[in-house]
C-alpha cells in the first residue's frame, strides 16, 4: 500500500491550501479529487444545462434538495463568482441556544486576520473600483441609496475582469485566481501528487494513521496517510464521515447536523421604467457577481445583500411568486407571462441574494447506499429570519419603486445554495460539534476536516475567504505539530 | 414502477404520494439548478406508453423534437401552453415548441426523461376530468390552458413540469436572439454602456470588508 505523510480528500479551497502548505513543509502529500482535471481550454461560456452539469456537481438528494458544489480539480474555486470577504466580528459572536458562541474560543476576526491576509495575497483579492462596477451593480446600489441604505464595492479575486458574465461556468479568460492558478501549482511545485477521478468510500484507522479506500476508474484502491484531511465540501464531507462511522467509534453524533445555507435567499428586482435611462442598461453585461455588497442591514438585522449580474434569460425561468402588482402576471406561464418577460428582459432586471446569520433547517444524512441525503429539521427560526428579510425588503421596494420578488417559494429557499456550511462544525466539545478549533476530529488523532463543513455557523457574507483562512490556520497547526 | 392505483387517492382524484412527490422535486431541482437558476419543478414515474394517432395536436405545427408518440404529443401540447408559439402568439415571437423545448423532456442526458410518463398522465387526467374524457393533446389550446390551470392547484407536481418547460425554452438559442441576449462574448468592460463609472451609493466600509 502506498504511504504518505498526508492524504487530502478534495481539492477545493479546503484541500488545496493544506496540500500546498504541508508539501512546502516537506511532507509527502497525496491529493485525491473525485472530479477531473480541467484546463482553461475545457471551459465554455455556455448556459446549456448539459455543460453546467459537468462543471458543477449537483448533489440531488432523495429529499428533493439539490446542492451545488465544485466537480473538478480546484473544486468550487473554479465555478464561482469570485466574492471573497472577511467575516465580520459579529459573525464570530453569534451564540447558540445554550448561550455559548458557535465559534470555539480563540477564533475571532482578529485571530483570523493574518490568515485572511495571507489568502488575499495568494488569490489577489481586491476591492473593485467604481469604473469596474457593471450597471447591474450600479442600479442595485441606486435602489438601496433611494431607500436610504448603503452599498459597498465588493472584493473579488479577479485580476482584470472582462465582465463577460460567465463566472459560474469557470473563467475562460483566466482572470479568476482559483486554486488552479494559486495553491495547486504551489503544492505540485513542492512535490504533492494530485490524483483526479478518485471517489473515496471511507477512511479507517490503521496504526497511527488512516487507510483511505477509494475507487478509480471502477477499481478499488487503498492508500495510507499518517494524517488525513477530509475536504470534500459541505455535503460530501459529512457523508464520507457518516460512511466511515463504524470505523470511527468516537465520532461525534453531531456529524451532518447544523447544516446551514448561510441564509441565502434569492430575489429578482424589476426596475420601474423611470428609474434610469434603462435603454442603456442590459442585465447580461458584467460579471456574475456585479461587484457590490450591502452591509446596511448587517449590524441591525444580521444579513447582507449580494447582487448577481451577467443575467441570462433563464433567470426568468425561476418561479416568480404571486404578487398583486399588475406588472407581474398571476400565472407564470402562457401568453401574458410571455409579454411580461419581453417587458423586463434585458433592460429592467436586477437580481440579488440575502446572506445572513440564520439558523440552518436541514441535516445531511446518508441513504442506504451511502449517498448524501437531506433530512428536514425545524425551520421556525429560519422562517422568522425570512420574515425579517421580507419586511425590510418591502420597505426598500416601497422607497425605491423597485418591485422585489423572491426567486423561489419559501419552502425551497436554499435548495440550490452554493454556501454549504457547518455540517461538521467546529466546537469546543464533541457534544457540540465534530472538530476542534484546529480542525481536528474529536476522538480521532490525525484526522482533520478542512472545508465549508467545519465553519461553525452562517457567516452572513460569502464564505470562500473564511474557509480558506481557516484552512491556512489548520495547515499551520499541523505543520507546527510535525 | 408505480401503478395507476397508487396514483389515485381514495376520493378518486389524482394524487401522488409524498415519496413520489419528493422524487419529482429531486428531478426538478436537478434540471433547474443545472440551468443555473433556482429550483422547483418535477416530473416522475415511468408509465407505460400508449399508442395514439399520429396527427399533430390541434394548434401545433410540430412536436418540437418530441417523439411522435402519445407522450410526445402530450408534452409538445403542454409546452405550447406554457410558452405559446408563433402560431398562437399574435406577435409571432417563438414559443417553447418552436425552440425545441419538448425535446429536453426526452433527452436522456438530463434526468427528466424517465418521468415524462407521469406528466402526460397527470395532464390527461386533468383533461379527462374537465373535458368529457378527452386526452390533453386532443383538446383545443384554450381548453388545455384551462385544464392546466385547474390541474396546477394544490401543489401539483405539474408546477415543476411548467418550470422545466420554461428552463428548456430560455436555454434555446432562438430565445436568446428574440430577447436580445448575446450569449458568449469577449467581455463588456469596454462597452460604452458597461458602467456608470461613479459612486452610486454611500459606502460604509474602508475597503469592502465589514469590520
Amino acid at each position: 500500500m502506498e504511504q504518505f505523510d498526508a492524504v487530502i480528500i478534495g481539492s477545493g479551497y479546503g484541500g488545496a491550501i493544506p496540500a500546498a502548505r504541508l508539501a512546502e513543509a516537506g511532507m509527502r502529500v497525496l491529493l485525491l479529487e473525485r472530479g477531473q482535471r480541467w484546463t482553461t481550454s475545457d471551459l465554455m461560456q455556455s448556459d446549456d444545462p448539459r455543460y453546467i452539469a459537468k462543471v458543477i456537481d449537483l448533489v440531488v438528494t432523495r429529499a428533493g434538495v439539490a446542492f451545488r458544489t465544485g466537480s473538478m480539480v480546484g473544486g468550487a474555486s473554479v465555478p464561482m463568482d469570485g466574492a471573497h470577504f472577511r467575516a465580520p466580528q459579529k459573525s464570530f459572536d453569534v451564540r447558540a441556544g445554550d448561550g455559548r458562541p458557535y465559534w470555539p474560543e480563540g477564533l475571532s476576526r482578529n485571530a483570523l486576520d493574518p490568515y485572511y491576509e495571507r489568502v488575499e495575497r495568494m488569490l489577489r483579492v481586491r476591492q473593485f473600483a467604481w469604473s469596474e462596477i457593471p450597471k447591474a451593480g450600479g442600479l442595485f446600489a441606486k435602489m438601496l441609496d433611494a431607500a436610504g441604505a448603503s452599498c459597498d464595492r465588493a472584493r473579488l479575486n479577479y485580476t482584470d475582469c472582462k465582465h463577460c458574465g460567465f463566472c459560474a461556468q469557470g473563467c475562460v479568460f483566466d482572470k479568476k485566481m482559483s486554486m488552479l492558478h494559486t495553491y495547486l501549482p504551489l503544492a505540485e511545485l513542492h512535490g504533492a501528487e494530485i490524483r483526479p477521478g478518485c471517489l473515496v468510500d471511507h477512511v479507517e484507522p490503521e496504526r497511527t494513521g488512516y487507510v483511505v479506500r477509494y475507487t478509480r476508474a471502477g477499481s478499488p484502491v487503498e492508500v495510507w496517510g499518517q494524517r488525513v484531511f477530509i475536504a470534500g465540501g459541505g455535503v460530501h464531507t459529512p457523508a464520507l464521515l457518516l460512511r466511515s462511522k463504524r470505523y470511527l467509534p468516537h465520532l461525534s453524533s453531531r456529524v451532518g447536523e447544523e447544516f446551514n445555507n448561510n441564509g441565502e435567499h434569492g430575489f429578482i428586482g424589476i426596475l420601474p421604467p423611470e428609474f434610469d435611462d434603462l435603454s442603456r442598461y442590459s442585465c447580461f453585461m458584467g460579471s456574475e457577481n456585479s461587484a457590490m455588497m450591502s452591509f446596511h442591514f448587517f449590524e441591525s438585522n444580521g444579513f447582507t445583500l449580494h447582487p448577481g449580474g451577467g443575467l441570462e434569460p433563464s433567470i426568468l425561468a425561476a418561479s416568480l411568486a404571486a404578487t398583486d402588482d399588475p406588472l407581474v402576471p398571476k400565472r407564470a406561464w402562457g401568453l401574458e407571462y410571455k409579454r411580461f418577460v419581453e417587458a423586463v428582459y434585458p433592460h429592467r432586471l436586477i437580481a440579488f441574494s440575502t446572506l445572513g446569520l440564520a439558523d440552518g433547517h436541514r441535516a445531511i444524512t446518508i441513504d442506504s447506499a451511502g449517498a448524501p441525503n437531506v433530512t428536514e429539521r425545524d425551520r421556525t427560526s429560519y422562517d422568522a429570519y425570512l420574515d425579517r428579510v421580507d419586511a425590510l425588503l418591502a420597505d426598500v421596494s416601497t422607497k425605491s419603486g423597485v418591485k422585489l420578488l423572491p426567486v423561489v417559494p419559501r419552502k425551497l429557499s436554499g435548495t440550490t445554495s452554493a454556501h454549504l456550511l457547518s455540517a461538521c462544525r467546529m466546537a469546543d466539545a464533541p457534544e457540540r460539534g465534530v472538530v476542534d478549533a484546529n480542525g481536528h476530529v474529536f476522538g480521532h488523532e490525525n484526522l482533520y476536516v478542512c472545508d465549508a463543513s467545519a465553519v461553525p455557523y452562517a457567516l452572513g457574507v460569502n464564505p470562500a475567504l473564511t474557509i480558506s483562512a481557516v484552512a491556512e490556520r489548520t495547515a499551520e497547526r499541523v505543520v507546527e505539530r510535525g | 414502477m408505480h401503478s395507476m392505483r397508487r396514483l389515485r387517492s381514495r376520493t378518486g382524484k389524482i394524487q401522488v404520494s409524498r415519496r413520489e412527490f419528493f422524487d419529482l422535486l429531486a428531478v426538478a431541482s436537478a434540471a433547474f439548478a443545472a440551468a443555473r437558476c433556482d429550483p422547483s419543478m418535477g416530473v416522475a414515474v415511468t408509465l407505460p406508453e400508449s399508442e395514439g394517432g399520429d396527427e399533430l395536436p390541434v394548434g401545433l405545427e410540430s412536436l418540437g423534437g418530441a417523439p411522435n408518440t402519445h407522450q410526445g404529443r402530450t408534452i409538445a401540447a403542454f409546452c405550447d401552453v406554457v410558452v405559446p408559439g408563433k402560431k398562437r402568439d399574435p406577435s409571432g415571437a417563438p414559443g417553447a415548441v418552436d425552440v425545441g423545448a419538448p425535446a429536453i423532456f426526452f433527452d436522456h442526458a438530463l434526468p427528466a426523461a424517465e418521468y415524462v410518463g407521469l406528466v402526460a398522465f397527470l395532464l390527461d387526467a386533468a383533461a379527462k376530468d374537465h373535458f368529457d374524457g378527452q386526452r390533453f393533446a386532443d383538446i383545443k389550446p384554450e381548453e388545455r390552458e384551462e385544464a392546466l390551470n385547474l390541474a396546477l392547484k394544490d401543489d401539483s407536481p405539474l408546477e415543476f413540469a411548467v418550470q422545466l418547460a420554461k428552463v428548456a425554452f430560455f436555454s434555446g438559442e432562438k430565445v436568446f436572439a428574440y430577447l436580445g441576449y448575446p450569449g458568449p462574448n469577449d467581455g463588456y468592460i469596454a462597452h460604452p454602456d458597461f458602467t456608470f463609472g461613479v459612486a452610486m451609493a454611500r459606502e460604509i466600509t474602508k475597503d469592502g470588508n465589514y469590520p
